[in-house]
């Protein structure tokens, strides 16, 4: 399962991991097309010419396709490599705006035949040609490959070999013509095209023997891309100016300056005009500094993940689903949504599927509204039973519960103080201890630390794709990603149906009832859909990242006003 | 003193080696691991992870990775490469170093020059009312959490009247000629330059004024004053040099600070030093970086420290060192 | 010599004051703190911030972390007087157990430092040679250790807690005294009395209690101050990394950090100016009076 921006998101964005998403329909505010110079007076922004310039909070400088680790790295790698197919803002794939001009894919799906575009050149004037393709998927699949990829490309046939070091060359790759690539693949998935459409690089520039000797290159890239690199200074800024040869038709604005900023003072920073967009946090705090811009617009739009509160289903007191719904019950997470994200800037999760997917049920699912009477009862009934003392307990056992929580994130702080004191009312004795994110991720991924904790928190990020058996299936406990050690017979055959069938109505059929399950049986406790909002200048035209686009989906038609 | 100098240069090595030892130590067998980003990856499976593992040398134990470390470090003068930004480590903190020293340096010179004229004043005029002045102002340097002094700061003279930027050191995309680059710099120093030298100052105006205090009630000088010296001279000359002291022993101490203690000021205001690298570094647990920037740290302090010493011999000729 | 010359000038009758009245060292000290205006607003604020934060729970009707989802951000009214925080949690009971927590970071890392410190440097600085070679040693060790990178290493290996910071702001710390306790010493053991002390044949330990560490007293008192205020201070900028006392327990480091956002800055000022207003008066009023304290302790200042 390629959750491939979700990955991006969690990681690169550990911090701003406390950003949120909301109810389901798509707020869809575009800039306004009319601006005329005159209204750039007042503009803060306006003296900074031709140049978009982009607020963020981090760049490692890693500007190679294959091996960037950051969301905001793959920010500026956008802007100067394409991908063969292009992402449209449904998520669909499509070779309109791709490098590919045509695919095919045989009957049986095994074989994928790429038809390359004709004339489209790299920055340093060479011509883009199946050498380069090919060279991409090879370079994935070598053994001292360290980026995060190989995943996808692992299904072609010969790729199991070239990665363990015992063959040089990878028979599922041929190079029929100087324009086109056939792939040959183990089995066939609904997620295959997704996985195989990666950004291409350049063989004679990237060819070297070792991994390092490529990460020697990771300032300087080469791509395709309607931006080059110009300028990246280290911990400042990240400077790109248009390509002139561009395939596509060369870019309107004269570059693109990505400015590092400090998280507290993005909005700020904005405000004084030193920078026209910023991707900032959905607090409601934030939604009210940012109503007093008259310089900018508000992009408001779904992100595509979900934060949950896993359980450990080795504990026995999480295997009886009562004492789970009761959990979820007696804690106020429409009041922490509200009271955090306010109206526009997140909603309550309730199954693991966004709301921007095809696949999102739109009705039909439990809210579980704060109802302590009703968590109650639930533990009344599952055999809880409340002593003189104020706790519940079961045989002798109280209901104690060791909760692991991180320190980078505010709502990560603050949800399990909420339910710590919400839980005291129901005789739910809550243990909370805060770690950094890195150690609650190595602790909760060690298959002997099973028995260490009882409910962690975390959020993930999603791919167009809602396939999800990698966090909720079998096989995928620890170190996999089903850290909960989540089991459901029916869940695991509908999950497995899912991949499988690949006609769009049945799978979306499929995952609704999945949605459902999930929804009923809570293997986690869902906590929210946040919105994933932008501030851009009125001067800027056409940007417009959307739920599966990135920013740069269409750098070519970014304009800027200019006085 | 000359063999003081080469006796402690030599000490140097076991101590270096110690450091290096208990930071390795420290780092590895802390929770957390370099790859806990890929854990959380759903594109990564447990045989990749695996994989990548052996290819950074992670699945050796301890001590064979530690002497793999120094190895390298000897025979190839190569610190390795950061696991996170894949760049050698040397290049990345030599990149980085040059910001940091540069704003250190400014803020300590810009500390002495507020700091040790007002402590001596205050000194000599014990309880008028610039002592309780300079007292108080230097106090209020050192009681505020430089973090929020610094928002406040760039509150006021970033946001509401837009003087000086709030962040970085130079504005990017513009074409500067030579003169408005170092003012384009300049522009970028003021605020955190404020910050760093005003929250240094207090400490060191308080122990000039301490010492200082102290000294001009000893007997010598109130023998140089009864030989009718001029006050300016007995205070400048004698009184100050013995006042200085402590404030040398504070001063060496000072030099890993100038390197390091700056990090949260470089963090809010998005300075390009080794601030931000150093915290992201422990929190990826980026071992080769983690061990690099540390152990460059400690090298400096080590410097400092034996600064210290000697400086200490030359203003203080009643220490002996045998 | 010094000793001989405090003991007369104790036994002198100061002016207007009775003969009969002789009074002990400790009640000179106290004499003179008390003529010090500044030291004694210092030590009153700090007394009166004390008092609050034992007393805590009898000053507030409510508790520290009880939440109120229909009453988040509100502002200062009769029921919360500095109104609530983002979950409902009333804002003037946190200050309160925020000050148990700050004050007590504060005392108990101070403890750890002076005890290791003074300790090690009144060794070194006495015995010289070797013994203050390997001590010092161990202190530029220690001082090595960039202090953040391992207090963060130090917080993710134990878990950010109270103890913990404590823990750390007290072993990392030590050196600084030492040295500066090995530096009095190293220059007052050449002075005229301890070589009388030598020659009257005292012991090394009576030495060193009686006659060295009571002559660097000064210095361990202002560094002593400085080291409650700074450890106070360093508990919230470990709190703006995420490093400091975990939440929910409030410290006042960590209400500040949480208050650094711009929304609050301009709309809340009861969310920052009240834990800002407390850490800056709080070490301002410990830093004076340590400055008085050091001033009334030192044998050598006349007044």
């Amino acid at each position: 399962m390629k959750k491939r921006v979700a990955l991006l998101l969690v990681f690169a964005l550990v911090v701003s991991m406390f950003l949120v998403g909301c109810t389901t329909d798509t707020p869809s505010v575009t800039p306004d097309a009319d601006v005329t110079p005159e209204e750039l007076v007042n503009n803060p922004g306006a003296n900074r010419g031709n140049v978009l310039t982009m607020g963020g909070t981090n760049l490692n400088g890693v500007f190679n396709p294959i091996t960037y680790s950051t969301a905001y790295d793959y920010w500026m790698i956008g802007a100067m490599f394409d991908a063969l197919l292009y992402i449209k803002e449904d998520g669909s794939l499509s070779t309109e705006g791709g490098l590919a001009e045509k695919y095919e894919v045989s009957e049986d799906g095994k074989i994928v035949t790429w038809y390359l575009r004709k004339g489209v050149k790299f920055h340093d004037g060479q011509e883009l040609t199946a050498e380069d393709v090919a060279f991409t998927y090879d370079a994935i699949m070598r053994p001292d490959y360290q980026g995060r990829s190989y995943n996808l490309v692992r299904d072609i046939v010969g790729a199991e070999e070239r990665k363990a070091g015992t063959a040089d060359t990878v028979p599922g790759i041929e190079i029929l013509d100087n324009y086109t690539v056939r792939l040959t693949l183990k089995a066939a998935k609904a997620t295959t095209l997704r996985n195989l459409n990666i950004m291409p690089l350049p063989k004679h520039y990237y060819d070297k023997a070792t991994s390092e000797e490529m990460a020697a290159l990771d300032r300087d890239p080469v791509g395709t891309g309607a931006f080059k690199m110009k300028n990246y200074q280290v911990e400042q800024f990240c400077e790109l100016e248009r390509f002139d040869d561009y395939w596509n038709g060369a870019a309107k604005i004269d570059g693109v300056i990505y400015k590092m900023v400090a998280r507290t003072n993005e909005l700020s920073e904005f405000e004084i005009g030193t920078i026209d967009t910023v991707n900032f946090e959905n607090s409601v705090e934030n939604y009210e500094i940012v109503d007093g811009f008259d310089h900018g617009i508000l992009l408001n739009r779904w992100n595509n993940g979900y934060a949950y509160v896993a359980f450990n289903f080795n504990q026995p007191k999480f295997q009886d689903v009562r004492v789970r719904q009761a959990l979820v019950y007696g804690v106020d997470r429409a009041g922490f949504v509200q009271s955090f994200f306010g109206d526009i800037g997140g909603a309550v999760a309730h199954a693991p599927i966004s709301p921007v997917s095809w696949a999102f049920p739109k009705s039909g699912l439990n809210e579980y509204k704060y109802d302590p009477v009703k968590a109650n009862q639930l533990l009344d009934e599952a055999g809880w039973i409340k002593a003189a003392d104020g706790w519940r307990y079961k045989d002798g056992e109280k209901l104690a519960i060791n909760w692991k929580s991180y320190q980078e994130a505010e709502w990560a702080i603050k949800f399990p103080a909420l339910a710590k004191e919400n839980w005291k009312e129901l005789g739910v004795d809550l243990e909370i201890e805060l770690m950094d994110f890195n150690s609650l991720g190595t602790l909760v991924a060690e298959p002997a630390n099973k028995d260490k904790w009882d409910m962690f928190n975390m959020a993930w990020g999603l791919t167009a794709d809602p396939d999800m058996q990698s966090t909720f299936s079998k096989g995928t406990f620890p170190p996999g990603n089903n850290r909960g050690y989540y089991y459901n017979e029916r869940v695991e055959e509908l999950m497995e149906k899912g991949v499988l069938e690949l006609d769009q109505a049945k799978r979306k059929e499929i995952y609704q009832e999945l949605a459902q399950l999930f929804n009923e049986d809570l293997p986690y406790m869902f906590v929210y859909v946040r919105m994933n909002p932008w501030m851009v200048n009125k001067r800027v035209k056409n940007f417009n990242p959307t739920e599966f686009q990135y920013w740069w989906h269409n750098a070519n038609q970014i304009e800027i006003v200019t006085q | 003193m000359g063999k003081f100098i080469i006796r402690r240069l030599l000490q140097q090595i076991p101590i270096i080696i110690g450091i290096s030892m208990l930071l390795f130590g420290i780092f590895t067998l802390a929770p957390g691991n370099p790859l806990a980003s890929f854990f959380t990856d759903p594109n990564m499976t447990a045989d990749q992870i695996k994989h990548l593992e052996e290819l950074y040398g992670l699945n050796k134990p301890k001590v064979e990775q530690y002497v793999d470390y120094v190895k390298e470090i000897i025979l190839h003068q190569n610190m390795g490469n950061s696991m996170q930004l894949r760049q050698p480590v040397t290049k990345l903190i030599s990149e980085r170093m040059w910001s940091t020293f540069y704003l250190a340096f400014l803020s300590l010179i810009f500390t002495l020059l507020i700091a040790i004229p007002i402590g001596v004043i205050s000194a000599t005029k014990q309880y008028s009312i610039f002592d309780y002045g300079g007292t108080i102002f230097a106090l209020m340097g050192i009681s505020i959490p430089s973090f929020f002094f610094a928002l406040l700061l760039i509150k006021k003279f970033s946001i509401d009247i837009r003087l000086f930027p709030i962040s970085g050191m130079v504005t990017p995309g513009v074409q500067f000629t030579t003169m408005g680059k170092y003012l384009d710099i300049l522009k970028h120093t003021v605020l955190p330059l404020t910050v760093l030298s005003l929250t240094g100052a207090a400490s060191f105006m308080r122990y000039t004024r301490s010492s200082m205090l102290e000294v001009i009630r000893q007997d010598y000088i109130r023998t140089a004053r009864a030989k009718g010296l001029k006050e300016r001279v007995v205070i400048y000359k004698h009184a100050l040099r013995n006042a200085l002291i402590p404030v040398v022993t504070l001063l060496g101490m000072q030099i890993p600070v100038l390197f390091s203690g700056a990090l949260i000021i470089e963090i809010v205001f998005v300075w390009p030093g080794m601030g931000k690298m150093q915290h992201t570094a422990v929190l990826n647990r980026d071992y080769p970086l983690m061990m690099g920037i540390n152990l460059f740290l400690a090298v400096l302090t080590l410097f400092g420290n034996l600064i210290a010493d000697i400086a200490y011999g030359f203003v203080d000729p009643r220490i002996k060192y045998d | 010599m010094a000793t001989e010359k405090e003991v007369k000038k104790v036994n002198e009758p100061i002016k207007g004051m009775k003969q009969e009245d002789i009074l002990s060292p400790w009640k000179i000290v106290i004499k003179r703190l008390k003529r010090n205006k500044l030291a004694m607003l210092g030590l009153t604020v700090v007394s009166i911030i004390a008092l609050a934060a034992i007393f805590a729970p009898l000053l507030t009707p409510h508790t520290r972390d009880g939440v109120n989802l229909l009453n988040t951000n509100a502002k200062p009214n009769s029921v919360n007087w500095l109104g609530t925080d983002a979950l409902g949690r009333d804002y003037y009971t946190r200050l309160l157990y925020g000050a148990r927590i700050s004050l007590t970071v504060g005392l108990v890392s101070t403890s750890i430092r002076i005890v290791i410190g003074v300790i090690l440097g009144g060794i070194a600085g006495y015995y010289g040679k070797v013994v203050d070679g390997v001590i010092m040693r161990i202190a530029d060790i220690f001082s090595c250790f960039p202090f953040i990178p391992i207090a963060i290493t130090f917080v993710a290996i134990l878990g950010p807690s109270i103890y913990n910071v404590m823990l750390v702001l007290g072993l990392l710390g030590w050196p600084g005294i030492c040295r500066i306790v090995r530096g009095e010493i190293l220059s007052l053991r050449e002075r005229e009395f301890m070589e009388a002390a030598t020659a009257l044949g005292i012991s090394d330990y009576r030495k060193i209690i009686r006659h060295l560490l009571p002559n660097t007293m000064a210095s361990i008192i202002v560094s002593a101050t400085m080291g409650i205020a700074s450890a106070i201070l360093t508990e919230s900028a470990l709190s703006f990394l995420g490093l400091g006392v975990a939440p929910p327990i409030p410290s006042w480091g960590n209400m500040l950090s949480d208050a650094q956002n711009r929304y609050v800055l301009q709309h809340r000022w009861w969310l920052w100016i009240p834990p800002g207003l407390s850490i800056f008066v709080t070490v301002m009023s410990l830093n004076l009076f340590g400055d008085g304290l050091r001033d009334a302790l030192d044998p050598r200042l006349k007044q």
